[in-house]
């Protein structure tokens, strides 16, 4: 039953014809309702249903009352009315008021941390978390519910109107999505004026889609948005595909600190024993692996260094073991299934290397060997993609072969040979591998969540800024194609011709028209029809090759900035 | 930007907490608004965009006006508050009179035409008034504003004045909504093309045959040619000119080009007695042996060079004839041959003597090229005068009534009159004077069918016609976004357009790029376009196939 008295703050009824409406304005949405739910909604205010039941009972049966008072129970559950989110008023300037950052995710919000794997959702959820000292952030969730954190929860449905309105409607200062994959979210560049952050935790690999997912950004991103690249590597890596640079902005992720941090390794050993039940452990040295066990993780190789070095214990924690559970592993490799997050400190803390041969080329900053930094475990891992900057000079840096032009499948192989000897001096040698440890804590903490917020944020301030120069409505000059006759080579010649009379139709400022070439013309047609830079980039080097695309490009921008 | 006029669904205005809202009831949707959107609801059913932007300029800031426009365009791509309407498709004309807009740009080019040429514009509009609402644009640039009335006062003719200072101002702007058809009388004027992007009228522009001797004026119409709309139309005045461009452009239909000739007066340009003609004529050059030998009549019609080699050679073959070149600047360049004469038509009196002066020739070399007035031709005809033409086609002005020569058509090469056939047709004439009579009579018989009231008739038809066939592009093309793309098959990198709405269809480069411009670029300039991007033909034509049918 409903909740009442209730106030309407964001209510309103209203007749047309001889019909009634009621609408909540923070839902945007207008609901046809009869006489009995117009009379409920009069006296709601004031009053508790029975009150109104009571109320009403000359006009209406019981029964009626009742059942209307559920279809507005059925109504306020479904959210669109007696909304819980804030209304915003459009009078308020961005200066008055908090950062507004919509998050925009296909699952909803998850606020505990403590089940989550996978470096992507907890680097996000972190993100968030780490966002709210500085911000209102909203997260697409599947209720308009206000999480523990402060995290407000707004539904989204990609196919219906009324939610993209009240997104349109709440202004919002920046938006972050969750992961650049999420293609469906393009759609809202076209809807939402604020600048988009769009992250790559992905390079390469999965045949391509990370790759063809970015490009597909990139081409829609207006001058004010940008990709969060959480290694420089990983921006080098595309700007061998696109040329603007602007769009790209490497902010390095974090790490909680307060819970990773290094601890008593014999008593982390010994708690870790006790869970598999193998107190052999607690005297043995051990490696560590903390991923997906996949090939493309480098599960295999993993294996092979287990095989090669068989006095020291080689732990794996992963969801699950995939195929490899059908794999017979040599005696030293102990599977150890996926823990809660708040277990993993003394998991890394009963490591004493860390060991990741991942080989897929989607590494593009390596969370995990992050986290068992802090906890002082020096990490063994290849020299591919954002891992050395991660590990930097606190760690092993194996030499791996990178293929750069492969982007769809492996991009590099490491040795398990070089890898297990690697491995080996770290445990052999415990004066190095205790220094190192130090110093990979010591590293751990220049990476803090909050400075990644902040980083975020300064971001999001530079975007805004760009924004504010950013032509946005730059004047339509009408461009024409023409041919003809070129006496030179004696042949028909192409060209295009800028009539520089405006959509206000003024008239032409210097002469009536301006030559120009047909590449030029079409790069001027397609911003006219509100293309972006990035896809007349593409058509252009498409048309006539990198070089000469980004001089055109150039020109007609400058053109169309001068002009507009 | 949003195309108002527009529709409104039925909409329910209402404040709350110092907000405006509407609520669409046909989609049930609430829409925050402001006092800018407001307004702009009072009148986007009546009003166009421009006239809205012009309106609330006045009152709020310019940028803010935009910005809320296209807060209200994502509205209506989102099918909120607005249903597209057929345009003004229905509009009725209060009267049965065509209502035409005449641009300036003749006003404005009027010193660089020929007196003839300003004279049959003249005429041509002071007919199209008797049958037409004609409006007549006039630049406001303070001290030329009496020299333009007089210069070119027609009664009857609707002057609309426009404000040019700082020739900010179009006249563009000031055109009428309500016109049935805009005439351009200049071919060579710039910068009209961009009407076409922005004004849905008829617009015809006329192209004048003399005004093609040079580049320029040729690529003029080709500029205009490929941006012409399927109810627009270059208007030649002589029919010999679309056969030339058929070379140059892909449509060998030629459908924007219709020729409307000229009118010739008639009763001005009259057979007279011949012998008293020639008298007159002796005396006003100065050259009493005119009246001995027969009389050719020469419009040359070429570059100098090559005007003053057809001449020459002309001369040699033909001892006993005298020459009277008509109107060219051949007059400096070609001295030492007394019986050669020069008359050129300079000003009203030049013009009032013409029809004595072409009376005293026994017969006249008609070039049907490029460059050539088309008026004399009607003005010779109508005045009897045997004709010799050579040129790309006979022209259909007097097929049958005259001795033609055929000549290709070539852009690139200077054109070779057929002396030696003009020289064997001279003297044929010469020796027979019957024959002469006869074509003459056939060439007068002809020309008395091509009246101003003609000339304007066709016109005016030609614009009720495209009238009917034009339509305004309101469905819009479903957008696409151009992207590079791993091809995982292959593993390489590929160009490629995907529609944003469903991410499936993919398209290639040039076949977007030709769905994208295809409702602001009429077909031609599309295919230009293609041409220069594809360099291949054929694969042109396919994707136009393929963009066309879509």
């Amino acid at each position: 039953m409903l909740q009442l008295p209730k106030t309407l703050r964001n209510v309103h009824k209203f007749r047309h014809g001889d019909r009634m409406y009621v609408t909540d304005v923070v839902q945007c949405r207008v609901l046809e309702i009869d006489a009995i739910t117009w009379d409920i909604l009069e006296l709601c205010v004031s009053f508790t249903s029975d009150e109104i039941i009571e109320k009403l009972s000359e006009k209406y049966s019981r029964e009626e009352v009742t059942e209307a008072l559920e279809s507005l129970a059925e109504v306020e559950q479904s959210g669109l009315l007696f909304s819980p989110l804030d209304g915003c008023s459009s009078t308020t300037t961005v200066a008055d008021r908090r950062l507004r950052i919509l998050v925009a995710q296909g699952t909803p919000y998850v606020d505990d941390l403590t089940l989550v794997a996978g470096g992507v959702r907890v680097a996000h959820t972190h993100l968030i978390k780490s966002l709210l000292p500085y911000a209102d952030v909203e997260v697409m969730n599947d209720s308009d519910k206000l999480f523990d954190d402060g995290v407000q929860g707004i539904v989204f449905r990609p196919e219906d109107r009324a939610s993209l309105l009240k997104l349109i409607r709440r202004k919002y200062d920046g938006v972050l999505l969750q992961k650049h994959t999420d293609t469906s979210f393009l759609r809202l560049l076209g809807y939402i004026d604020a600048p988009f952050i769009v992250p790559i935790y992905s390079l390469r690999g999965h045949n391509g889609d990370s790759i063809n997912s970015v490009l597909r950004w990139y081409s829609q991103m207006r001058a004010f948005d940008a990709f969060l690249t959480p290694t420089e590597s990983v921006k080098d890596f595309y700007l061998s595909f696109a040329s603007d640079t602007s769009a790209f902005e490497t902010i390095l992720l974090g790490v909680d600190l307060d819970r990773f941090k290094p601890m008593d390794k014999q008593a982390a050993k010994t708690e870790v024993a006790k869970i598999l039940n193998k107190p052999e452990l607690v005297d043995s040295p051990t490696v560590g692996f903390l991923s997906r066990f996949q090939p493309e993780k480098g599960a295999g190789i993993y294996i092979k260094i287990a095989e090669l070095l068989p006095d020291a214990c080689f732990l794996v924690t992963a969801p699950t073991l995939n195929f490899y559970e059908q794999q017979r592993f040599p005696p030293n490799l102990i599977y150890l299934s996926q823990q809660p997050r708040d277990r993993l400190p003394y998991i890394f803390n009963a490591f004493d290397v860390y060991c990741l041969p991942s080989m897929v080329g989607e590494e593009t900053f390596g969370l995990a060997i992050l986290e068992a930094m802090a906890c002082g475990i020096p990490p063994v891992v290849p020299g591919l993609d954002g891992l050395p900057e991660v590990v930097g000079d606190a760690g092993v840096i194996v030499p791996a072969s990178e293929y750069r032009d492969e982007i769809g499948s492996f991009a590099g192989t490491v040795c398990p040979m070089a890898m297990s000897e690697a491995v080996n001096r770290l445990l052999n040698n415990e004066d190095r591998r205790l220094k190192l440890g130090e110093k990979a804590a010591q590293r751990a903490r220049n990476f803090t969540w909050d400075a990644t917020a902040m980083n975020l944020i300064a971001l999001l301030e530079r975007l805004t800024k760009t924004q504010k120069l950013t032509t946005r409505h730059p004047r339509e000059f009408p461009i024409s194609f023409a041919s003809y006759l070129d006496e030179s080579q004696r042949g028909v010649g192409y060209k295009a011709i800028l009539s520089n009379v405006t959509n206000l139709k003024e008239r032409p400022l210097m002469f009536d028209g301006y030559v120009q070439t047909v590449e030029e013309g079409l790069a001027l047609s397609l911003l006219n029809k509100g293309h972006g830079a990035h896809e007349v980039e593409a058509v252009l080097q498409h048309l006539c090759g990198e070089t000469q695309a980004e001089s055109i490009l150039e020109k007609v921008l400058g053109f169309q900035q001068a002009t507009s | 930007m949003i195309q108002f006029p527009q529709q409104l669904h039925t909409i329910h205005k209402f404040r709350l907490n110092d907000e405006i809202y509407v609520a669409d009831l046909e989609t049930g949707h609430t829409i925050p608004i402001n006092e800018i959107i407001e307004e702009v609801l009072e009148c986007c059913f009546r009003l166009s965009t421009n006239q809205i932007i012009e309106e609330l300029a006045a009152r709020y800031n310019r940028f803010e006006v935009l910005e809320n426009l296209s807060f209200l365009s994502k509205l209506a791509d989102m099918g909120l508050l607005f249903s597209p309407v057929p345009h003004q498709e229905d509009r009725v004309s209060t009267s049965d009179r065509l209502k035409i807009f005449v641009t300036p740009s003749f006003l404005e080019h009027k010193s660089t035409m020929s007196f003839s040429l300003n004279a049959a514009n003249h005429r041509l509009l002071t007919t199209l008034v008797n049958h037409a609402e004609v409006y007549l644009g006039f630049p406001e640039v303070g001290d030329n504003q009496e020299e333009v009335e007089e210069g070119f006062s027609v009664d009857g003719i609707k002057p609309v004045f426009f404000p040019n200072r700082n020739r900010t101002d179009s006249v563009i702007k000031f055109i009428p909504e309500d016109c049935d058809g805009i005439l351009s009388l200049s071919p060579i004027s710039l910068g009209e093309q961009a009407f076409l992007k922005s004004i849905s009228i008829p617009f015809f522009v006329r192209v004048c045959n003399e005004t093609l001797a040079t580049d320029l004026g040729i690529n003029r119409v080709l500029e205009k040619y490929i941006v012409l709309r399927e109810y627009d139309t270059l208007v030649c005045d002589a029919s010999w000119t679309a056969p030339f461009f058929s070379q140059l452009v892909s449509d060998t239909e030629m459908n924007g080009f219709h020729c409307v000739p000229y009118g010739v007066d008639v009763s001005t340009f009259r057979p007279m007695d011949k012998a008293n003609a020639k008298r007159q004529l002796a005396q006003a050059v100065g050259n009493p042996k005119i009246v001995d030998k027969l009389l050719v009549g020469v419009i040359p019609g070429l570059n100098i060079r090559n005007a003053t080699a057809l001449l020459r050679q002309l001369s040699a073959a033909n001892p006993d004839v005298h020459w009277l070149v008509i109107h060219s600047s051949l007059e400096q360049h070609f001295s030492g041959n007394e019986t050669v004469s020069f008359f050129s038509i300079r000003d009203f009196q030049d013009k009032e003597a013409s029809p004595f002066v072409f009376n005293a020739l026994d017969m006249a070399i008609f070039p049907a090229v490029l460059g050539a007035s088309s008026s004399y031709l009607l003005e010779l005809a109508a005045c009897g005068i045997p004709l010799i033409v050579w040129g790309y086609n006979e022209p259909s002005e007097v097929a049958g009534a005259c001795r033609f020569f055929q000549v290709e058509p070539s852009p690139f090469n200077s054109l070779r009159p057929p002396s030696a056939s003009i020289s064997a047709a001279i003297q044929e004439l010469m020796e027979n004077p019957g024959e002469r009579k006869k074509l003459g009579m056939k060439a007068r018989e002809i020309a008395v069918s091509y009246t101003w009231d003609a000339t304007v008739r066709q016109l005016l038809n030609r614009f009720s016609n495209c009238q009917k066939k034009r339509v305004v592009n309101h469905t819009p093309t479903s957008p696409l976004s151009f992207t590079k793309h791993y091809n995982r098959a292959r593993g390489t990198l590929e160009f490629q357009a995907r529609d944003l709405l469903d991410g499936s269809l993919i398209y290639e480069i040039e076949k977007a790029v030709a769905m994208t411009l295809s409702n602001t670029h009429t077909h031609k300039e599309i295919e230009t376009l293609l041409l220069h991007l594809c360099r291949d033909a054929e694969r042109v034509k396919q994707i136009m196939a393929e963009v066309c049918e879509a």
